[in-house]
């Protein structure tokens, strides 16, 4: 999967939580979950579930606690992936 | 310091389903989840530790300048129906909570019993943006009223990890404060108005 699959998918997972349509429209690496896309802290939760199921692996607390912006899930989901 | 949260319980079971599988692990501790489990309210007490958990965490941003999200690290204790503490690597924050039936609302402190102000808002608008504007408007009042100065003198930006400032004519004010907003609830906090 290269980096615009990945985004794609992305976009596609963080849809259903986002409250920013206009950064959503814009959504790049640099779009923060939070601060940008203004998802409820409570759905991130979700969003890291979600990724889970989506790409069958295991996201653990070291990597939960980085996965703030979308350039910081896709290297998480990248290294997961190579270690399958 | 002070950092808060509100939840609307009405929009939080709509937003959330907190009996998704993994949702409580990745959130709450063992000790957590066990009081959960024997709840007699189970939905109320994993809205409660939430709010609890992100009011520290807001508390935590506000001094160290530092996002993460690890919702686990940060451990809740009841002291009462309504009071707590929050423990985060050797850090204690006390927590006051307000449950009504619409919504959960936290205020969490690093000093017990601090004084602050604070004022919760019914909104009757759903836009997030216009509620957020509201908001920053009272609590801009309030502190022209504290610190005798024009309305207009005060704006409140948000810094490089989001954490919003007061400034006085472009000059960055001390005052610690929180705000937050869920569905149709909004709550603001405020602790230490100087120049």
């Amino acid at each position: 999967m290269n980096n615009e699959q990945l985004i794609e998918t992305l976009k596609k997972i963080v849809k259903p939580y986002i409250q920013d349509e206009a950064a959503f429209e814009d959504l790049s690496e640099e779009t923060d979950f939070v601060n940008d896309l203004k998802i409820n802290s409570a759905n991130l939760v979700d969003v890291i579930l979600d990724v889970e199921d989506e790409f069958d692996i295991e996201i653990d607390n070291d990597s939960m606690e980085q996965m703030l912006s979308v350039q910081a899930a896709m290297e998480i989901i990248k290294t997961k992936l190579n270690q399958k | 310091m002070v950092g808060n949260d509100i939840v609307d319980l009405k929009l939080a079971k709509i937003e959330s389903n907190w009996q998704r599988p993994g949702f409580l692990t990745k959130i709450f501790t063992e000790k957590e989840r066990k009081m959960i489990e024997c709840s007699s309210d189970p939905f109320q007490l994993v809205w409660l530790f939430w709010s609890m958990k992100e009011s520290a965490y807001k508390c935590y941003v506000q001094k160290k300048s530092i996002r993460f999200y690890a919702p686990t690290k940060l451990e809740c204790e009841l002291l009462s129906a309504t009071e707590g503490l929050v423990l985060f690597e050797d850090k204690t924050y006390y927590t006051n909570s307000k449950i009504t039936k619409n919504y959960i609302s936290t205020e969490a402190q690093h000093i017990r019993d601090a004084k602050t102000e604070h004022y919760h808002f019914e909104f009757n608008t759903r836009t997030s943006a216009k509620q957020s504007e509201i908001i920053r408007d009272e609590l801009k009042k309030i502190t022209a009223t504290t610190l005798n100065v024009p309305f207009d003198s005060l704006s409140i930006k948000k810094n490089s990890v989001g954490v919003p400032k007061l400034y006085l004519n472009n000059k960055q004010l001390q005052a610690s404060f929180s705000m937050s907003h869920h569905g149709n609830y909004g709550v603001y906090s405020i602790v230490n108005t100087n120049r």
